[in-house]
């Protein structure tokens, strides 16, 4: 049996009212007016006997009235199965504490720690404590588990990571954690500093209903972080290799300013120059370095900001390697017009991030050699190449190698030629005799096109189309482009591992004015990368990114940065992945070359046979919204999780049906009627006996 | 009917039961030839006086008055005889009536203080009625009223006895002293109260009156419940003098209480008897004229044994 007002159930120390009447009261309240004591004096105490208690029966029936009437008034009920298990009044408490690298800002993680201890050393006999960390992901240390020893031993290893605070995540695994308890009260510790940019507000963090969440927060009120946000590197080509100079931004994230703080670059572990930098508050500032150079292997850099109150948000980390480039073979006509190849030859000179290595070759000329050098090959209003030259040019093709292929007046593709177009070539559309056609449908969504996405990038319908080839896309092939009369303009197909583009109009000025556009170039540029494969490399990647190892190996074969390829698919044996501490990580997924990225740092991926220092290197940085310290209000996460039912929601968490609820209840009517027939039964003997009512 | 409320001619008149003085009026007749002082000609004058009573005869010696030589005796028998009669009877008698505290306590319905008032206007009545010289002194720590003994002054002493004050304490040796100081002449002295005190001290403050060559005679008045304890439930019991209270249980100290006031009555009988003071124990439960005639036949018998 339970009680829905427990606190009326001190009204049963009312019980001692008749006791104590008839121990103490029974003499007292009587008072007999005497002419003297002067022999009641001389009769030995009768305390003993004053204290006894006399006339039981009355004295047990009054104190049985207090008591119904004490446990009716507390509501008694008959709790049922699920009720029961509410009655019993256990908790299941996750203690979720933030470690994420915000919560290393001054005395933050004491702070925590000490609520944290706080939340474990409030559990009661009955209840189960759940210790986790969590940044952008959650780790359980202790589960479900009534030692508040081991709880608090947990709290008490634990140290703040290098990660990002991501409550939706954490917020989802303790509720799973919860929805597997059997116990009726669940509750969520929340321990953390709030920190703004830990909550997206499109999360879907809603917790179940019954579960309470309640904020512990840890962080300072006013906070002063200052870090190094970003590097940029430009580069120059200098004798020996390229000449790098690298420019640091620092974020002043405080409302005082930031006066004088000295900030360095190191290349490879060596110092390479001493700047000192002065921010207004909540400002930016750049610092740009003394150049460096950078011969062959990729350089580590570190930008370091003298140390605040977090210091691990003041150095970033990145590594600089030398810009790719992408061999890119044109193959043009015979008998080619002066100006065929003009325009992208041009256009792939000025090609930078990566830069294109090109060659005209006419068709007739060229060979397997220039073909397997080639990452992209360009058909330039012509046919394929033939004999030796086309079996490499099929064979590279299928293998991976990029082949744009222009159909203008020139182009053709005679029968045995191999099945790489999307389209098979049709006759030509003159629209010359009108002011010409143009693109009309354009896939912004293509890598091709998608850098003319945003509005006032680049109008490609500015171009005016004179002349075209109809063409029939083949089963498989894709329409990127078509123009303002329907026929495909852009197509693409995949051959083998190769991708194909066909542009059914020339590449010159002929049959279009297109060359002559502000867009040529970049269409050029990225029309090349896409069909290179080429993916810009990453300076440096945050914690929590997962990465295979096996890009970085390819990507130095190709001497590319991180994450460039180009290559064969080819198969690498697994690498030895030391993090920034040294230590050796582990793969997850032993079928994969994939793992998580969980310190700031370099990590150094070494193949088999490479010493120390001469595998490739993956910068790992801090997330840059983690070192914005801007708290918000804890309610506001409070009702977002809980739909606004907050602390009530617990409440309802086992609410029984009505009628159930009722029957339950109904006890107390039972009680109260036994009470008060019972006093009924008091007053009758009370009164008819007067001298026992008397006590 | 309210007896307080009744009297009209003559004030305190109440206090004289109607029935108690019609069986008095037959105890005079029968006491009168018995015992000269108490009530008129049943007690004896203490000295010889002048008086139309003739008691005997003397030998003449010189400075008796010659007016007192009897000539009939000494013409039969040439001797001087001189005439002795029988002092006159007027008497003083002053009642001593305790009205303190402890007097106001009745349990049922009269009070101790009642009944000795009523004690003391029969005794005052009487000894008007033959001829004594009536006084009364109230008195608790002290004297309260003190109505000098006169002929004339029982309308004065009943109303002092229906005046009673504010209850106070008690005590007995200060205001019985100050009556033995006031009483230059020897006469009857009543004194009424419930004594409680230690016997010693109550027989120490009544002798004073004895030694001055007064008959004195007390009357211990108590209330039935004081000599049985019939309370049957627990209480708080408060002293009617000082309020005090003390937790009793009846039940468990009755008969220790009654063997103790037992043990009071008698060592003050016999602490009074050896001071050759009369003593007489009225339950105020007892009818007042029955206690009266008790009292004085048993004082008749006890004039015979001397």
């Amino acid at each position: 049996m339970s009680f829905l007002a427990p606190a009326l159930l001190a009204a049963l120390a009312a019980i001692a009212i008749p006791i104590v009447v008839h121990l103490v009261q029974r003499d007292r309240r009587r008072v007999v007016a005497f002419p003297s004591l002067m022999f009641l004096r001389k009769i030995p105490n009768q305390s003993v006997k004053r204290r006894a208690i006399r006339h039981w029966p009355l004295l047990l029936l009054r104190v049985a009235a207090f008591a119904l009437l004490a446990l009716a008034f507390a509501r008694p009920f008959l709790p049922g199965a699920g009720a029961a298990a509410a009655a019993g009044a256990g908790r299941e408490v996750v203690v979720l504490v933030d470690r994420s690298s915000s919560m290393g800002y001054g005395s933050v993680w004491a702070r925590a720690q000490e609520a944290a201890r706080r939340a474990v050393s409030g559990l009661g006999p009955g209840d189960r404590g759940t210790v986790a960390f969590f940044d952008a992901d959650v780790d359980v240390a202790v589960r479900s588990a009534t030692e508040r020893a081991a709880l608090a031993a947990a709290v008490d290893r634990a140290a703040p990571g290098a990660g990002a605070t991501r409550y939706g995540p954490a917020l989802r695994a303790a509720a799973g954690l919860l929805e597997s308890s059997a116990l009726p009260r669940r509750e969520i510790i929340l321990v953390s500093d709030f920190q703004q940019s830990g909550w997206d507000r499109s999360q879907d963090a809603q917790l179940p209903p019954g579960i309470v969440l309640t904020p512990a927060p840890a962080g300072e009120a006013a906070t002063a972080n200052a870090s190094i946000v970003s590097l940029t590197f430009a580069r120059q080509d200098a004798p020996g290799g390229e000449q790098i100079t690298a420019s640091a931004r620092i974020a002043n994230r405080s409302g005082s300013a930031l006066a004088d703080r000295e900030v360095t670059l190191e290349v490879d572990g060596h110092l390479e120059d001493t700047r000192r930098v002065s921010a207004a508050p909540n400002g930016i500032e750049t610092v740009q370095f003394t150049p460096f150079t950078l011969a062959g292997r990729p350089a580590r850099v570190s930008a370091r900001l003298a140390p605040d109150a977090l210091p691990i948000d003041d150095t970033l980390h990145a590594v600089v390697s030398a810009g790719g480039r992408i061999p890119v073979l044109i193959i043009e006509a015979s008998n080619p017009a002066p100006d065929s190849s003009l325009y992208l030859a041009r256009a792939l000179a000025v090609g930078r991030d990566p830069g294109f290595d090109t060659s005209v070759v006419p068709v007739d000329r060229v060979s397997a050699d220039e073909i397997n050098a080639a990452s992209v090959v360009i058909l330039n209003d012509t046919r394929p190449p033939s004999g030796a030259a086309g079996q490499a040019f099929d064979a590279r093709v299928r293998r991976g190698m990029g082949l744009l292929v222009a159909a203008g007046d020139r182009s053709s593709w005679p029968d045995g030629s191999p099945d790489l177009l999307p389209c098979a070539p049709g006759a030509p559309i003159d629209r010359s005799g009108t002011a010409g056609g143009a693109l009309g449908y354009v896939d912004y969504g293509h890598p091709v096109f998608e850098v003319f996405a945003a509005p006032r990038s680049g109008d490609l319908t500015a171009a005016r189309m004179f002349r075209y080839r109809s063409c029939q896309p083949e089963t498989g092939s894709t329409v990127v482009a078509r123009f303002d009369d329907g026929s495909p303009a852009l197509v693409e197909k995949r051959a083998g591992s190769g991708a194909v583009l066909m542009w059914t109009s020339s590449l010159d000025s002929y049959w279009n004015d297109l060359a002559l556009r502000p867009v040529f170039v970049p269409l050029v540029h990225q029309a090349m990368r896409h069909l290179g494969r080429y993916a810009e490399g990453k300076a440096w990647r945050d914690v929590g990114d997962v990465f295979d190892s096996a890009d970085v190996s390819s990507a130095r074969d190709w001497g590319l940065g991180i994450g460039g390829s180009g290559s064969d698919a080819v198969t690498l044996p697994r690498p030895t992945v030391l993090s920034p501490s040294g230590k050796t990580v582990e793969f997850a997924d032993p079928a994969r070359n994939t793992l998580e990225l969980t310190e700031t740092g370099f990590y150094e991926i070494r193949r088999e046979g490479e010493k120390a220092g001469e595998g490739a290197f993956v910068a790992v940085n801090l997330p840059p919204d983690e070192s914005d310290l801007t708290p918000f209000d804890p309610a506001e996460l409070v009702k977002a999780v809980t739909g606004g039912a907050g602390q009530s929601a617990a409440a309802s968490a086992h609410t029984p049906a009505p009628d159930d609820d009722e029957r339950r209840q109904s006890v107390w009517w039972l009680l109260l009627a036994a009470g008060v027939f019972l006093l009924g039964v008091e007053a009758y003997v009370a009164g008819r006996f007067p001298r026992i009512a008397q006590g | 009917m309210d007896r307080r409320g009744a009297g009209t001619a003559m004030r305190g008149a109440q206090f004289v039961d109607p029935s108690a003085l019609a069986r008095m009026g037959n105890l005079e007749l029968v006491a009168r030839t018995v015992v000269d002082g108490f009530i008129n000609g049943l007690h004896r004058a203490p000295h010889m006086g002048f008086s139309l009573d003739f008691a005997e005869h003397r030998g003449y010696e010189p400075g008796d008055d010659l007016r007192r030589v009897d000539w009939r005796v000494f013409a039969r028998t040439d001797r001087y005889y001189v005439k002795q009669f029988e002092a006159d009877t007027n008497a003083n008698c002053v009642v001593a009536l305790d009205v303190s505290t402890s007097m106001r306590f009745g349990s049922g319905g009269l009070t101790k203080l009642d009944y000795g008032r009523y004690l003391a206007a029969s005794l005052l009545y009487f000894s008007h009625q033959q001829r004594d010289r009536v006084g009364l002194v109230t008195f608790d720590q002290s004297v309260i009223e003190y109505v000098p003994p006169s002929a004339r002054h029982l309308e004065f002493a009943l109303y002092a006895l229906d005046r009673v004050g504010e209850p106070n304490a008690g005590a007995l040796a200060a205001p019985l002293l100050t009556l033995t100081e006031r009483l230059t002449r020897r006469g009857i002295v009543v004194v009424i109260s419930d004594f409680y005190d230690e016997p010693e001290r109550v027989a120490q403050a009544v002798r004073p009156l004895r030694f001055r060559g007064h008959d004195v005679a007390v009357f211990h008045v108590l209330d039935p419940a004081e000599i049985d304890f019939p309370f049957e439930e627990a209480a708080s019991f408060e002293d009617l003098e000082n309020g005090d209270r003390l937790p009793v249980v009846p039940e468990a100290l009755r008969g220790e209480y009654r063997a103790l006031v037992q043990a009071h009555i008698a060592e003050l009988g016999r602490l009074f008897t050896d001071s050759r003071i009369d003593y007489a124990l009225f339950n105020t439960s007892v009818p007042l004229d029955h206690a009266l005639f008790h009292y004085l036949a048993a004082r008749e018998r006890l004039r015979r044994v001397r």
